[in-house]
């Protein structure tokens, strides 16, 4: 089905938001959401891999077999990582600094995988690029909407990280002083993005549920036990575990007994 | 077949393509990169050497492994930097030390860290214009010198020191200050491997600022004249040799020398002690015993409240932390000496109320003094009320019996030394 162009690209920001909506790069999300500068920062960074590491793989969607699609994409995107970091450390050295480690975790970045193996393996470069910078804005504008609430009523303060730059944080008058400090810890940070995950659910609320989706075995490390035609009928079975096991044995009985019957 | 090896034909020609796209990418930024390192490096040289020029770091420390705290040096026209790793309360305090080519301290300056207390700044610049020589005599303001930040800090300078000398070509002497003190009084009285202890002064000594005894009054005694050593036997002074010099050389006392280490000796020889009885009313319970020199000094033996850590919890007070100590006072009321004879405070901490830079501290205040830092007065109302003194005390503080980081010992050290003075001005009121 073709899709919108503006449709791709505006989802990622409210509809499919990645932080808020599909609850992926938590990590770097509350670790780099303390302050708004190193928030903007990382949301560009990360907008850039994404967008760079997705037309690539589209690009090289028909060229990639199944069974190293991901270790293809992990260099792909390593390699766009890399690369940010590389140029932001010789040019935008204070930037580099602040974000410290956050910048090269960007590569195990849930987003970054899930939207190369989600869409831009499927679709073709341009959609691809949309995709990317869609959920690239939307990753940054859901830290920045974090930031905003824990620099500036956790800290009391705004533009903090640019001391580098020769700039000083300012601080909110009367927020300064009243100001709760636990919003900028970890414990703060869990409580914001809880809420913040709240009010986009209440949001975003539709009726029916999600469909499910069959994967591709060739990638799956379970292939070889699995005795099913899809992967949504194990999803099921999944949750009931001691069923799945008795059915996998059974399979293996059945087999046993071909083997047996052809010799 | 060509279906088989067409995953890793795949994920290694992106692989290939890859580091060849990043390799592009390095030629250019690399450059940046070193020259904003560099930029980096040699601001932290300039800031420990100003105005240094031709900075070229050292490839091999090997003529160093007698210093492994030394991890880096820069060479410069104008001198060295030297970078210092050491360990004060966790590891890797990581120091910038420039020397001149005088064997002069620049600068300091600690770049790295992972202190419990972040005194390290405070320290900065303190060893500014030592040598390897008096370095050992620098008590490092902002920080009690007893602090373990406070350590790592000298360690790392005295490496540096030590390292720099090895590089102008002198011999290697991987000993302390304080080992170089105590090998030097063992060479003015001509002895070996011989203990020494400070004699507690009762007299004020003109011009000596302490005496060293051994533990036979045979081998003589040893007279700290300024900067020398000077070995006294049989009331006549000998040797003199630099006090902090390595290579122990001797030389004759001067004339100055000699009158000064011979009118203390007299004195010292001469010095007897009468003790006073402590009537029951007029004087406080921390009074253990008063007694008076035949020249009219006082010397009472006090006890006082210590405090300690253990597992975790403060214990304040209790005989297991009591803290004992000898102070000798003039009439017109001057500490000459004081001595903590026992204590049971938390080393590092407390346990610096038994340092001799303690008591250096002490020796010459009043009671104006001592009062007028206002810590004493922080002693509560209620005995058990030791919370309230908590955390009053700035951890840059100096002064008469203050240990910054240890309020509770100061403030009762220093109350307890008030409790003394006011011996002595009652005993004279009563004369």
């Amino acid at each position: 089905m073709k899709q919108n162009k503006l449709s791709i690209l505006l989802r990622g920001i409210i509809a499919e938001n990645p932080v808020l909506i599909l609850v992926l790069g938590t990590c770097p999300a509350l670790a780099v959401s303390t302050s708004i500068v190193s928030a903007v920062s990382m949301g560009i960074a990360a907008t850039l891999v994404l967008i760079g590491s997705n037309v690539v793989i589209s690009l090289l969607r028909k060229v990639i077999p199944d069974s190293v699609r991901i270790p293809c994409y992990i260099v792909v995107i390593a390699a766009f990582v890399t690369a940010v970091q590389m140029l932001m450390q010789a040019y935008l050295e204070p930037i580099y600094d602040l974000l410290g480690r956050w910048l090269s975790l960007i590569v195990v970045n849930c987003i970054v995988l899930g939207r190369a193996e989600m869409f831009a393996r499927k679709n073709k470069p341009l959609d691809s690029a949309l995709d990317g910078l869609g959920m690239g804005l939307g990753f940054t504008v859901a830290l920045l909407a974090m930031a905003l609430v824990r620099e500036v009523f956790g800290s009391g303060t705004v533009l903090s990280g640019l001391a580098a730059f020769g700039v000083e944080a300012i601080k909110i008058p009367f927020i300064y002083d009243i100001r709760i400090p636990i919003l900028a810890q970890a414990p703060g940070g869990f409580l914001i993005f809880g809420i913040m995950i709240a009010v986009m659910n209440k949001i975003t609320e539709k009726k029916g549920g999600v469909k499910r989706k069959s994967f591709s075995c060739d990638g799956c490390p379970s292939a070889h036990l699995c005795t099913k035609t899809s992967c949504s009928e194990i999803t099921e079975l999944a949750s009931d575990a001691s069923e799945a096991a008795e059915q996998i044995k059974e399979a293996e009985i059945a087999e046993k007994k071909e083997v047996e019957e052809n010799a | 077949m060509l279906e088989k090896l067409k995953p890793t034909i795949v994920l290694t020609s992106i692989c290939l393509v890859v580091a060849l796209l990043l390799s592009g990418i390095n030629i250019f930024t690399a450059p940046e990169i070193a020259k904003r390192q560099n930029a980096a490096a040699n601001e932290a040289l300039l800031e420990v050497l100003p105005g240094g020029t031709g900075f070229e770091k050292l490839e091999s420390l090997e003529q160093l492994a007698a210093f492994p705290a030394v991890t880096d040096v820069w060479r410069a026209n104008e001198g060295y930097v030297f970078k210092t790793v050491t360990k004060g309360y966790a590891n890797g305090f990581t120091l910038m030390i420039g020397i001149d080519n005088e064997g002069k301290i620049v600068n300091t300056k600690c770049i790295s860290s992972n202190e419990t207390y972040g005194l390290e700044g405070s320290l900065n610049g303190s060893y500014n214009n030592a040598t390897v020589d008096t370095v050992g005599k620098i008590i490092a303001a902002g920080a009690t010198p007893n602090s373990l930040t406070s350590a790592a800090y000298y360690d790392g300078v005295l490496a540096a020191l030590q390292a720099y000398g090895t590089l102008k070509g002198e011999a290697v002497d991987t000993r302390t200050p304080e080992q170089i003190f105590a090998d030097n009084l063992n060479v003015a009285l001509g002895t070996e491997g011989k203990k020494f202890t400070r004699w507690f002064a009762t007299e004020s000594l003109s011009g000596v600022s302490a005496v060293y005894l051994t533990d036979s009054s045979e081998d003589g005694v040893v007279m700290l004249i300024g900067e020398a050593l000077v070995g006294v036997k049989s009331g006549t002074a000998q040797l003199a040799v630099g006090a902090y010099d390595k290579t122990g050389a001797t030389t004759a006392p001067t004339s100055d020398q000699r009158t000064a280490a011979e009118e203390a000796y007299a004195a010292y020889s001469a010095s007897s002690l009468t003790e006073i009885t402590i009537g029951v009313n007029g004087f406080k319970s921390n009074v253990l015993k008063v007694s008076k020199t035949d020249s009219g000094n006082y010397v009472i033996e006090m006890v006082t409240v210590g405090s300690y850590h253990t597992k975790g919890e403060h214990v304040y007070g209790g005989e297991n932390t009591n803290i004992y100590f000898t102070v000798s006072i003039t009439p017109d009321g001057r500490v000459i000496d004081v001595i903590t004879t026992k204590q049971g405070e938390s080393k590092n901490y407390g346990d610096a109320c038994a340092k001799e830079y303690f008591y250096e501290s002490i020796r010459g205040a009043s009671r104006e003094e001592i009062l007028d830092l206002g810590f004493s007065t922080l002693v509560p109302e209620e005995s058990d009320d030791y919370s309230v003194i908590i955390d009053q005390i700035p951890s840059t503080a100096t002064g008469p019996a203050v240990i910054a980081g240890a309020t509770f010992t100061t403030v009762y050290y220093q109350q307890a030394l008030l409790d003394a003075f006011d011996v002595v001005i009652a005993l004279e009121a009563s004369n």
